[in-house]
């Protein structure tokens, strides 16, 4: 998930009035939580010439590593060190309990910018008109519903995708199969909200598909919310995605990953599931098409994906750049997978686009792909051919422990790494090995 | 369907005498913003017990100085040095629907692992233990 933009207006206004009046000036200054927000805050503060010093996490798995560049330290540990003046800034839901934590920490060296963003500043009603309005939303949520449950046969399932990341809608399918085997289930229809979810369940050829906008998804299920299996006979496909669900929080428990939450979670099986992967059409000949239209060589070109819709890295388009250049000189012709205005190929590379169902034989006629960690490595991950992946420290989005291919059991040849801006060097030349 | 708009009307209703439950408790109990409720719905003795035995580490975590345990009067629970309210069955059926329709507190944690609130699939899974669910996912 990425910032929205009304949160990065919160994020400068609050930066800006502060810095104009000096709040930085001969402080350091800590970020509390490596969260979706401290990548803006960051680079907010160096427009103002504000370096962060530190990023204050609780997570005891992510003190002594590093986030955006910088250490990752507990906030009791820092405070025990640090003698200079600080400046914490802090935007969270969490905001009201991170500032009681620094209070407690009783040291009057600190001051706290606390940047309020919708997540914190969600207003919380008990009034009549509140539910009310909660009322009319449940109904519209329940008609959506059932205008679309009234097109299939009466026993039909909705099986609902609350979140458009194709990593999600991969990893549901993978295991429909055999859930709808367990629970006897005859005619069902997967709802998605965003049309690159709709593909990659057409990946798995599933009975039925139906695109709805996020609205009408988020009123659905605020609707089984409340009326519950009972009523609407629906079943989210993920393990969050409505506001009472409660799931574990694995940033502790590095033996759960992304999968394991499908398993055990969602769907209620152990660790004999059986997986279901798309098939292949093997006698496509599109990859060798789109070779020969862009020049690039057989089994001797390596891919590029440099976008995650989950989360911005920390790898520049420079670094990317350098990678293309050092495999190129080894022989390799590098090409970028990229999509639209938002997705410039990598600078010396040749652009490529190619639809999900194609996606593991052009890798596999291509030879080698590169790519940060995002739900197309899930779509690709049986492809036989040099995967290499990369990781991100310090962002859950991007998390090696909960996303890996090898660990989810998605893939035991890939190769992966974390990566690091302080390693930038080091891992590029891992990369340039690795692929051969 | 003339039968689905009476239960969905049923449920609407059942909603608004759950908000009627909350404000009856906020009023005789003080309830501030900055309390939070722990609801324990179910009869699930092992669940209820972790709950209460995690009960101090989530004060902790959270830093909130002062929790009320609402209990139906199934789960009657007696001797704790928190504040615990007894409510009726149907009372506590209503104050979850009102629950599930919105969320009229900031902080509220329902003990339970049903729909819609958790399962218990993980539970037993790669060494993950009941306390673990419960400081880990419930009082989060």
């Amino acid at each position: 998930m990425k910032v929205s933009e009304f949160d990065r207006k919160q994020i400068q206004n609050c930066i800006r009035q502060y810095a104009e009046q000096g709040m930085f000036n001969g402080r350091n200054t800590a970020i509390f939580g490596c969260t979706l927000y401290a990548r803006e805050i960051r680079d907010c503060l160096r427009q103002y010439g504000t370096e962060i010093d530190v990023i204050l996490d609780n997570n005891r798995d992510k003190a002594g590593k590093t986030c955006l560049g910088v250490p990752v330290c507990l906030p009791e540990e820092y405070f025990q060190q640090q003698l200079k003046e600080v400046v914490v800034v802090i935007c969270s839901k969490y905001s009201r309990e991170m500032r009681a934590q620094l209070d407690t920490l009783g040291d009057k060296r600190k001051q706290i910018l606390d940047i309020p963003v919708e997540e914190s500043i969600r207003k919380i009603e008990d009034s009549w008109e509140n539910l009310q309005e909660r009322i009319h939303e449940a109904e519209a949520g329940y008609q959506i519903y059932d205008q679309i449950k009234t097109q299939y046969p009466k026993d039909s399932v909705l099986f609902l995708c609350p979140y458009s990341g194709t990593g999600d809608i991969y990893m549901a399918c993978l295991y429909l199969k055999a859930y709808l085997e367990k629970e006897k289930i005859i005619h069902y229809v997967v709802v998605v909200s965003a049309e690159s979810c709709r593909k990659t369940a057409e990946l798995f050829k599933v009975q039925n598909l139906e695109l709805v906008n996020g609205e009408n998804m988020q009123l659905m299920l605020k609707a089984w919310e409340c009326f519950g299996s009972e009523t609407m006979q629906v079943k989210p496909l993920l393990y969050w995605g409505w506001r009472t669900k409660r799931y574990l929080y694995a940033d502790s428990y590095p033996q759960i990953t992304f999968n394991e939450m499908f398993v055990y979670d969602v769907f209620g099986f152990n660790d004999n599931v059986e997986k279901n992967f798309p098939s292949i059409d093997r006698k496509s000949d599109y990859a060798e098409k789109l070779f020969r239209h862009s020049a690039l060589k057989p089994h001797k070109t390596v891919i590029m994906a440099p976008y995650a819709g989950s989360f911005d890295s920390e790898m520049g388009m420079d670094a990317w750049e350098d990678l293309a250049n050092k495999l190129k000189k080894r022989g390799w012709t590098v090409a970028t997978n990229c999509c639209g205005e938002k997705e410039l190929p990598v600078r010396g590379t040749v652009p490529v686009y190619f639809p999900y169902k194609e996606a593991v034989n052009v890798l596999q006629y291509a030879g080698g792909l590169i790519a940060l960690r995002s739900g197309f490595c899930d779509i690709v991950s049986q492809a036989k051919c040099k995967l290499i992946i990369l990781y991100e420290s310090g962002f859950s989005a991007s998390r090696y422990e909960y996303f890996s291919l090898k660990k989810m059991g998605l893939n035991q040849d890939v190769v992966e790494f974390v990566y690091e801006k302080r390693k930038e060097e080091e891992i590029k030349q891992k990369i340039v090995e690795a692929m051969g | 369907m003339e039968n689905f708009k009476e239960k969905l009307d049923s449920y609407f209703e059942a909603s608004r005498r759950g908000r009627a439950v909350w404000k009856e408790i906020e009023k005789k109990y003080h309830v501030l913003e900055e309390d939070s409720l722990v609801l324990f719905p179910d009869n699930d003795e092992k669940l209820n017990y972790a709950a209460l035995r995690n009960l101090g580490g989530y004060l902790k975590k959270k830093y909130i100085s002062r929790v009320l345990l609402i209990f139906s009067d199934r789960n009657i629970i007696y001797g704790s040095k928190y504040q615990v309210i007894n409510i009726k069955e149907d009372m506590m059926r209503d104050l979850l629907r009102y629950y599930r329709l919105t969320q009229f507190r900031e902080k509220i944690v329902v003990i339970s692992m049903k729909e819609p609130f958790g399962n218990d699939g993980i539970i037993g899974e790669k060494g993950i233990t009941l306390d673990d669910y419960v400081m880990n996912a419930l009082y989060v």
